[in-house]
């Protein structure tokens, strides 16, 4: 099984590579001021407006770096209602692929119940990679502000 | 950033006690170039290369190539990469029909590469007794086998032009079709390659033309700035063979 690697500081985590539509660079986003932790703004993606999510600013609190390794992820991600979008996840040294089993990958033995994107660890001689679950990476508030169809459907 | 800022640690493998490194040793965002040092650019000391072969199998060298990425942006990245991106994807669709093109004196013209056996280079073509004004040019040795040799050029009515301004360099080839199992093959003057077509791409003929007799084109063609006519292989075969007997 095929997956995209990135880093969130120095740690590396991985994301399902049959997930991912496409990988950019790193594009201009129209920002949202007072928008949501985490929410880095929108971008024109062949014509359509798709917001992106710093991955860096959701988990560490810091916009990740402008660098030309830090690229965005473009997945698809579901609404409430099941339909589905395209979202831009912003990560940092995006610049690699690995090719592991998915039973290599063993449960860390701790949950921390605030981040349930976080998955399944494995362990090489460089560190710990960490699986994502990208389709849990943002809370259903977060989803709903991204998604919605029209201005009263804000919570 | 550079090699001098490494911890003590590595300073001591660089010095040479322990020429080859771990991926893990190097500190983030350090390239260290020990290609340069112990690998095959270098004295080629380092005892990894038995493994590896060449440092560009090395997961140290992959890594100094990923690090190249950690790089800022150069100014103006975003922008254009944001113009390239809020375009609509081109879709790119096969071509459906594949022709060779080549050129018989001064008319370049296209015919379907499926009855392309090989294209060689000219060679000598013995011709045949009391065969010698019609389009059969002879015999000709192609790996060991005779084939029947025949004028396009002449079929076509494609005579060389005397007034021709600029005479074009000739790179005489033979080219070997196939069709129904028969094998004929014909010299042209220049064959130049595969192009690829959308079947609405080919445009009608002139109506003037195609009614001419000696006409075995299904359509012209754009390439290279060019109008070329596409042979129609099915006629243009069956008359050759026709013609042979």
């Amino acid at each position: 099984m095929l997956f995209l690697m990135f880093q969130l500081g120095k740690d590396r985590y991985v994301l399902e590579a049959n997930r991912v539509i496409e990988v950019l660079p790193l594009l201009e986003l129209k920002r949202f001021p007072e928008a949501l932790r985490g929410v880095a703004g929108i971008f024109n993606y062949r014509g359509q407006p798709v917001p992106a999510i710093d991955l860096s600013q959701l988990t560490l609190g810091e916009p990740a770096s402008e660098r030309l390794s830090t690229r965005i992820i473009v997945i698809h991600y579901p609404d409430e209602t099941g339909k589905r979008h395209h979202l831009g996840l912003i990560a940092e040294h995006a610049t690699e692929m690995i090719r592991r089993e998915p039973g290599e990958f063993i449960e860390p033995g701790l949950n921390l119940g605030n981040a349930p994107y976080l998955g399944p660890v494995l362990m090489d001689g460089n560190g710990t990679i960490q699986w994502v679950h990208e389709q849990r990476l943002i809370s259903n508030r977060v989803r709903d502000v991204l998604f919605c169809e029209t201005l009263e459907g804000i919570p | 950033m550079n090699s001098n800022s490494a911890k003590p640690s590595e300073t001591v493998t660089s010095n040479g006690e322990n020429p080859s490194l771990a991926v893990s040793q190097i500190a983030a965002g350090e390239i260290v170039d020990c290609w340069n040092k112990v690998g095959v650019i270098g004295d080629g000391t380092c005892p990894e290369l038995a493994k590896f072969v060449h440092c560009r199998n090395c997961p140290i060298y992959s890594l100094a190539g990923v690090r190249l990425l950690d790089r800022e942006l150069p100014a103006n990245y975003r922008r254009e990469w944001t113009e390239y991106f809020s375009r609509e994807k081109k879709q790119t669709v096969a071509g459906k029909t594949s022709v060779i093109t080549f050129r018989i004196d001064t008319e370049w013209l296209a015919l379907s590469i499926a009855v392309f056996q090989e294209v060689l280079e000219q060679r000598n073509i013995h011709s045949l007794p009391h065969r010698q004004k019609g389009i059969v040019l002879g015999l000709v040795n192609v790996r060991g086998g005779l084939v029947i040799c025949v004028s396009l050029g002449r079929l076509l009515g494609l005579e060389r032009e005397q007034n021709n301004e600029k005479p074009l360099t000739d790179y005489n080839r033979l080219v070997v079709t196939e069709w129904n199992g028969n094998r004929l093959a014909f010299p042209a003057n220049e064959v130049y390659g595969i192009h690829r077509y959308q079947q609405e791409e080919l445009s009608e003929i002139p109506a003037t033309i195609a009614r001419t007799s000696s006409n075995f084109t299904k359509g012209i063609l754009r390439w290279m700035d060019r109008s070329i006519g596409c042979l129609d292989e099915e006629l243009l075969f069956s008359t050759l063979n026709r013609s042979l007997t």
